[in-house]
């Protein structure tokens, strides 16, 4: 219970209209507060019987929730950590703190992540899940034994398993992760506007048969929202049919991606995976020659024409809409998905030059 | 403790106390320092509802629409359950919501932004304004705004919207799960551009496997052909051209057209409506989330609050929710 404060004779409720939980303790045959107060909370220390009657109660009383107690409560009823900021907990697939931090994608998130939760008064950090980190039962124990409730899953690898969490007790975003069955409130690149952009970029640039090149390293949702935009701007413009995008099984295999790349007689490539550079350099003229972007938000690709994400915007996106929903004490994973997109912009590069107007 | 004073006196001191002595509020500022305390808000806003001294005022937001509640604003459901998911994130969250129309009869721009200025309203919510009707204009830079749909309308601003990329892929893939082969996908012109495609993006992605002469070409209603009779014209040749065994709309009075046309439902050809507000008795298709959007556009606008994130954003975020498959007699399962 908060401290008890020392009340004058001739204190009064603010609001004498105001249903308090001492008023359903006493209606409920003369349980303590605290009794009612876990119970409205469903904590399980309290019977399912009686957790039922005083809901029961409460609600024929009128009693209203004060969002402000709630939000003060659990910040201050579950075991104290840091008492003035509360931790938002960063879960990423990497063994180490170092490792994440050393990462091209997730180095500038993180970063981004401990600005973003500093200026909502929160902390965030780290810990490491995956195969090389901890195990979804330890990972449980901790938060729950640190009263940790906000949890921020970090753009996991492909091969990489969701956590086994009780969701029911966490205040939950996701950051890409698009793939998980389960449905929840994620936050990713808006890699549909990104398609888009960049095909409007190569026509601009000059070239007329754009392809769209992915692999199975970006996740499945990633490279249909890749398909889409590319699908979606192509058609917005007049010419012929585009190609159909390649789906490159294996990264290391140049042979399929030239078969393509001359059969639909290619003047640029626009690729979900970072590495189809150092692919093209291994293919024979006049496939090697072409021109090529990378729409790889996961993989830097220097001195390419790439999609650039901001960490920032993603960041700040993720760790507001997770403490929103802890200023609400809305835990658990929704019913249905819901997604935010952060734009991505784009970047010119040596990749993909501007194409002289001539027709061939 | 670390100033060797009562708490009370350590209020005072943080507070800015006149009754205090600069001596002793010096040596509580330097212990405060070493300490690393910092105000919690929330025991802030408590302490300001106990005392009584001043009332605490509620925080506002504001959710703005361009349709009256004579012009039916609660009648359709579609509005009614935007709103209801507001006012339940409002409430959760702590915010009075105050609920305005910018329409003839109500507010116009400037005395909606007298009244934002006069109740101390820092958010707004522009709640699925039609683009048909009033825009409003209001100095952005002093103010959050987040909106539903509404996606070309100015401000720029983040939006929440249904997925319905998503809802025509839901539907394509039940629809095949039922047997039917040559799916069509419907919609009306101006609702494709206004959803930037989405609906069509749904339609290549669920095609994108088969050979082009079995893909069925999307049929874009004409502008401005809301009346049954002309729609149907355009629909009967396209039904053939195609061997069209069902069809995806985003009208949910795609069924009547088709009678319109000449067809039965679904004896001779099955239908499945992608932009239900509600369950429809008879018709099969994807009923929006409604109330989450509501919800979502609020959580939204409470983060930018708290981030004091002001103005319009150069690169503003978008907000997709998922909605449910129902299967209905308007779809049944081919034999």
């Amino acid at each position: 219970m908060t401290a008890r404060l020392r009340r004058a004779a001739s204190d009064q409720k603010t609001d004498p209209a105001r249903v308090t939980m001492r008023d359903i303790a006493r209606m409920a045959g003369g349980v303590h507060p605290s009794t009612v107060s876990l119970a409205l909370r469903d904590n399980p220390s309290i019977s399912a019987a009686l957790r039922k009657r005083i809901k029961a109660i409460a609600i024929k009383a009128g009693y209203r929730r004060d969002p402000l107690l709630d939000a003060f409560n659990a910040r201050r009823l579950t075991v104290v950590q840091n008492p003035t900021r509360p931790v938002i907990a960063f879960l990423a697939d990497f063994p180490s703190r170092q490792a994440m931090m050393d990462s091209p994608c997730h180095g500038p998130l993180w970063a981004d992540a401990v600005r973003a939760a500093e200026a909502l008064h929160h902390q965030a950090e780290f810990f490491s899940i995956g195969k090389e980190g901890l195990s979804s039962a330890r990972l449980e124990a901790i938060l729950q034994t640190r009263g940790i409730c906000s949890l921020l899953i970090a753009a996991l690898r492909c091969s990489t398993r969701p956590p086994e969490l009780n969701w029911d007790r966490y205040c939950t975003v996701r950051i890409e992760c698009l793939d998980w069955d389960v449905p929840g409130y994620t936050v990713a690149n808006d890699h549909r506007q990104g398609a888009r952009l960049a095909v409007t970029k190569a026509c601009e640039a000059g070239y007329q048969r754009v392809g769209l090149a992915l692999t199975p390293a970006s996740e499945g949702a990633t490279n249909d929202l890749l398909r889409a935009g590319y699908l979606i701007e192509q058609r917005s413009r007049a010419g012929a049919p585009p190609a159909p995008p390649l789906l490159l099984r294996d990264p290391h295999d140049p042979k399929t991606l030239e078969s393509w790349i001359l059969a639909h007689e290619l003047d640029a490539v626009l690729s979900g995976d970072a590495r189809l550079g150092p692919l093209l350099a291994r293919m024979p003229p006049p496939a090697r020659a072409i021109a090529w972007a990378s729409l790889d938000t996961l993989q830097a690709a220097d001195g390419v024409s790439t999609l650039v994400p901001s960490s920032e915007r993603l960041a700040t996106l993720a760790v507001g809409r997770v403490v929103s929903l802890e200023r609400a004490n809305q835990r658990g994973l929704p019913s249905t998905a819901s997604c935010t997109f952060s734009p991505v912009s784009w970047r010119d590069g040596r990749s993909l030059p501007v194409r002289s107007r001539r027709l061939r | 403790m670390a100033a060797g004073v009562h708490f009370t006196t350590v209020s005072m001191a943080l507070r800015g106390d006149p009754r205090l002595r600069p001596e002793t509020r010096d040596r509580i500022f330097a212990a405060v320092a070493r300490v690393g305390y910092r105000r919690n808000e929330i025991s802030d806003a408590l302490s300001h509802r106990r005392a009584r001294a001043k009332p605490a005022v509620t925080p506002a937001i504001a959710y703005v629409t361009n349709r009256a509640p004579e012009e039916g604003l609660f009648q359709l459901t579609f509005f009614r359950r935007l709103l209801q998911g507001a006012r339940d994130q409002a409430e959760a969250l702590g915010y009075d919501l105050h609920v305005l129309y910018v329409t003839d009869g109500h507010h116009s721009s400037q005395s909606l932004w007298k009244h934002l200025v006069r109740n101390r309203i820092k958010g707004v919510i522009i709640g699925a304004f039609e683009p048909t009707r009033q825009a409003l204009v209001l100095p952005w830079d002093e103010l959050c705004v987040v909106k539903i749909d509404s996606r070309h309308m100015p401000p720029a601003c983040a939006f929440v919207s249904n997925d319905q990329m998503d809802y025509v892929r839901l539907a394509f893939r039940r629809l095949r799960a039922l047997g039917y082969r040559r799916i069509g996908l419907a919609v009306g012109a101006d609702d494709e551009s206004a959803s930037d495609g989405l609906n069509t993006c749904g339609l290549l992605l669920e095609q994108a496997g088969l050979d082009p002469r079995d893909r069925v070409e999307p049929l874009l209603f004409p502008p401005g052909a809301h009346n049954a009779a002309e729609a149907a014209r355009a629909l009967d040749p396209w039904i053939e051209q195609y061997s069209v065994d069902a069809i995806v709309s985003n009208w949910t009075f795609i069924r009547k057209m088709v009678s319109a046309a000449g067809r039965r439902c679904p004896e001779d050809i099955a239908c499945a409506c992608v932009c239900m507000a509600k369950r429809i008795a008879g018709m099969a298709g994807v009923v929006a989330n409604l109330e989450m959007v509501g919800r979502e556009v609020v959580r939204l606008l409470a983060a930018q609050l708290q981030s004091e994130d002001y103005g319009i954003p150069r690169f503003p975020s978008s907000t997709y929710v998922q909605g449910t498959w129902y299967d209905g007699p308007s779809a049944p399962r081919r034999i």
